[in-house]
């Protein structure tokens, strides 16, 4: 029952880690890399596109096309010709993976912040505005645990910033897995 | 039967049959405007948007925002809903969640409060789901985070919301996410788009796959157009015969 209550306890901290009680010594798993606040919630457009590396989830809304760069930000496109595409800039939002569109707004994830992105738009993306941010939308993180299973990882610690990717490494007694 | 009593049941007979039929008029309308100036997204998302809220879900629960004027946009609610929640998908009034376990359908009756009509357990793996008023697609496959051990597309009937029956399963290589336009539903598949014949929506006909060198890994039919994410960007095809693609073009890297 004991551990039943920890391991709901530690689904509700991190969103679907298990904490281990055991002492595992020094296993291979992942560490988290911090990135600073200021770095973490800096939003940038940039009318030079930017090579897609790890190409996210996709939106369409009359003639433009967004795609996301997984953890990096938003690929405009205009398909206004789809035998010939263009892309037509980059939106840096740190942590995103998800988007979505009404109107002339944008909607996507800033790591657990849920920003309001207004782009100003004259044959393409010109500029982007951000028009609100809600902090800490979503407390339960998209996206913030290693990938794969029944692996071992340092348990983030929120105080030390952003957690923009994971790295795999030696590392003593984890307190996390999953 | 006395005749107050036989009064009564016509007068409360009346009453409903009027208060359903505002009540569907009103969400349809809602639905159509929402419609014109929504963003369309793949059946990957984890955002979507229905008149003034947009629907977020985490690992494990919907969060509700009201964005009825997008500058003041805030949370208005949070909805438990199960683990390891992956995708949601709207149709009109409601809404179709997939999770590595199981398929939820909740009603936006109450948009600031969606309300569960219906939860389908199924064999562990994840699952993409799109659905229109009878059927619901749904696809399970294995894969790093997905456990399961099954690579299919099930069909569900849906006719009664309440009680979703699975009619059909469909096995494939390693299915992905999915889209439907017209008589024809998408299904990705690795290095296949797989192509169905939805003309009778419970029981699918496979027709001629599209084939590629990338991965697809979800669809946005739109209009005669089919966007597709591919490997390292997104791809486009022709839809205009909804059941036989024809490649535009690609933009990766």
């Amino acid at each position: 029952m004991k551990l039943i209550a920890a391991g709901l306890f530690c689904i509700f901290l991190a969103g679907g880690c298990v904490k281990t009680a055991s002492q595992p010594g020094e296993v291979s798993g992942f560490v988290p890399v911090y990135t600073p606040e200021t770095v973490a919630k800096a939003i940038v457009f940039s009318a030079v596109a930017k090579p897609t590396e790890n190409a996210g989830k996709i939106l369409v809304i009359g003639n433009l096309l967004y795609q996301v760069e997984t953890g990096a930000g938003v690929h405009v496109m205009d398909i206004a010709n789809p035998a010939s595409p263009v892309k037509k800039g980059f939106i840096s939002v740190p942590g995103c993976q998800e988007l979505a569109a009404k109107g002339s707004d944008l909607f996507v994830n800033n790591y657990n912040d849920l920003v309001v992105l207004t782009p100003t738009i004259a044959g393409g993306v010109t500029s982007v505005a951000v028009l609100r941010r809600v902090s800490n939308a979503f407390p339960a993180a998209l996206n913030s645990l290693p990938t794969g299973t029944g692996i071992y990882f340092e348990c983030p610690d929120p105080a030390k910033g952003y957690v923009s990717g994971w790295v795999r490494a030696t590392i003593k007694n984890p307190k996390c897995r999953r | 039967m006395n005749r107050i009593t036989r009064i009564l049941i016509v007068i409360l007979t009346f009453s409903s049959v009027v208060l359903n039929s505002c009540t569907k008029d009103g969400a349809g309308e809602s639905a159509a405007a929402a419609a014109t100036a929504t963003g369309t997204a793949g059946s990957l998302s984890r955002f979507t948007i229905v008149g003034n809220y947009l629907y977020a879900v985490d690992m494990t629960q919907l969060n509700v925002f009201d964005i009825s004027n997008p500058s003041v946009t805030s949370k208005v609610g949070t909805v438990p809903v199960g683990f390891d929640i992956e995708t949601i998908f709207p149709y009109q009034d409601k809404l179709f969640i997939g999770s590595a376990s199981a398929m939820y359908i909740y009603s936006l009756a109450n948009p600031a409060l969606p309300q569960q009509l219906s939860a389908v357990q199924h064999i562990r793996a994840c699952d993409p789901v799109v659905a229109n008023d009878t059927v619901a697609y749904v696809t399970l496959r294995t894969g790093t985070r997905c456990f399961g051990t099954i690579n299919a597309l099930i069909v569900y009937k849906i006719t009664d919301i309440r009680t979703p029956v699975p009619v059909m399963q469909i096995p494939l290589t390693n299915p992905n996410g999915l889209g439907y336009s017209g008589n024809a539903l998408y299904v990705c598949d690795r290095q296949n788009l797989r192509v169905f014949n939805i003309s009778n929506s419970l029981t699918p006909v496979a027709v001629t796959p599209v084939t590629a060198t990338e991965n697809f890994y979800d669809v946005i039919p739109y209009g005669n157009l089919l966007i597709c994410y591919i490997d390292n960007g997104v791809s486009f095809y022709d839809i205009t015969n909804r059941l036989q693609p024809v490649f535009l073009s690609k933009l990766t890297h």
